[in-house]
């Protein structure tokens, strides 16, 4: 009977043991299991942070080269913005050098007309001088009659005076028919220079204003992403050093796994002592084993060396 | 368009610009610092200009070509608006004595 029951009691204890081993490797299974899910987890979220952070990197140096090409903060002279503004300037300047020389033309052309106006009046002079000879002739002619004979001679040069006289008269005539051609032509001449001189420069106002606009614009959003970026590349580093709880969490699995294993081997040694020593000699064995066990309990220090230095105790 | 001449003085004359200040303005603007007494100080009054194009500032090119040769000088007082824009633009800070 007594016999019976030790061979029960020992088949028990080695189910009890068979049962230990099994679960102890399930749960060691389990988190190892649990522990390449992390690994897997952390190096993904590393490798999309690092991603993130490089295509942040590319999208500023994009967007710097853009700024460049438009506004060259050391004005050099070779970027777009400033290369515009120096042809900007050069077309003002041409464009009111232009007016002045125009405004000076017509300013000459006002002092030409004035001496063609003395031309007329000399004209006019010639006239009055043509009357007069004129007026001389007709009298002469008159006194040719009253001597008669004597006189024909004296005729023809009498004749010949007024035909001089009315020479004279065509000939300023002429002169102020040129007068009035050369005033017309003047008048030609002023009218297109007034027309170089007068340009409007709103719209040349305008285009400057823009171009400086868009120059400091530029400027407001390279500042703008110069932070935004640091705020990125800061949020990444932040991120990259929380992964490292990785570590942690590998540190705390692999000291459960240590201590679910011990565990089992504590529960295989007293199956071992109740199977093997005798009746009377269990209770030394077995109060040094339960001794032994409560170093189980002891904690488990986790190096935290990267996240801040020195360690934490967590269990 | 309209000009104002006010001699002040001997030695000073006033050209008050009102409305556009344009080509239209040329030969009154001319007739106003040749009579003057060389020597003369000139003041271009900009306060009731509402415009002006590059026809104005080749006029105040000549008058200041005028006034150096004379051995006088030449400032623009109150321009506001266009007309300081277009002054701006055109640099003429370099060349004149300016005043808002």
């Amino acid at each position: 009977m007594a016999e019976t029951d030790a061979k029960s009691v020992r088949e028990a204890l080695r189910e009890y043991e068979a049962s230990i081993n099994a679960a102890t490797s399930m749960i060691r299974g389990d988190l190892e299991r649990a522990r390449t899910m992390v690994r897997d987890a952390t190096a993904r979220l590393s490798r999309s942070f690092d991603a993130l952070h490089n295509a942040a990197a590319s999208q500023r140096a994009a967007l710097q080269s853009v700024a460049t090409a438009f506004y060259d903060s050391e004005g050099n002279g070779r970027s777009f913005a400033s290369s515009t503004e120096a042809l900007m300037r050069q077309f003002v300047d041409e464009v009111v050098r232009v007016s002045r020389d125009s405004v000076r033309i017509i300013d000459q052309l006002a002092d030409l007309s004035q001496r063609v106006s003395g031309i007329v009046v000399s004209a006019d002079a010639i006239d009055g001088l043509a009357r007069e000879t004129r007026f001389i002739a007709f009298n002469a002619r008159i006194e040719t009659h009253r001597a008669g004979d004597a006189g024909r001679t004296f005729k023809v040069v009498a004749d010949e005076v007024k035909r001089l006289a009315n020479a004279s008269s065509t000939l300023s005539n002429q002169i102020r028919q040129n007068v009035s051609e050369c005033n017309t032509q003047l008048a030609q001449v002023h009218k297109t220079s007034a027309g170089l001189a007068s340009h409007d420069l709103s719209r040349a106002i305008e285009s400057h204003r823009g171009l400086s606009g868009a120059i400091a614009k530029l400027d407001t959003v390279n500042q703008e992403l110069d932070g935004m970026l640091e705020t990125v590349s800061t949020s990444v580093s932040e991120a990259v050093r929380a992964l490292q709880f990785e570590d942690m969490v590998t540190q705390i699995l692999n000291a459960t796994v240590q201590r679910v294993e011990r565990l089992g081997e504590f529960s295989v040694r007293a199956v071992q002592i109740m199977e093997r020593a005798p009746q009377g000699d269990r209770a030394t064995p077995l109060t040094a084993l339960v001794e032994e066990m409560r170093t189980l309990g002891d904690r488990v220090a986790v190096q935290q060396s990267t996240v801040d230095h020195g360690s934490v105790e967590l269990f | 368009m309209a000009l104002e001449t006010v001699r002040q003085s001997d030695t000073c004359t006033v050209i008050k610009v009102v409305g556009r200040f344009d080509f239209s303005c040329h030969a009154s603007f001319r007739e106003a610092y040749t009579g003057a007494p060389s020597g003369s100080e000139f003041v271009v009054d900009m306060g009731e200009a509402s415009y002006m194009d590059s026809a104005a500032l080749g006029m105040l090119l000549l008058l200041r070509e005028h006034v150096q040769q004379q051995g006088g000088r030449v400032s623009i007082t109150n321009c506001r608006g266009q007309t300081y824009d277009v002054l701006q633009i055109a640099n003429f800070h370099r060349l004149f004595k300016i005043a808002q």
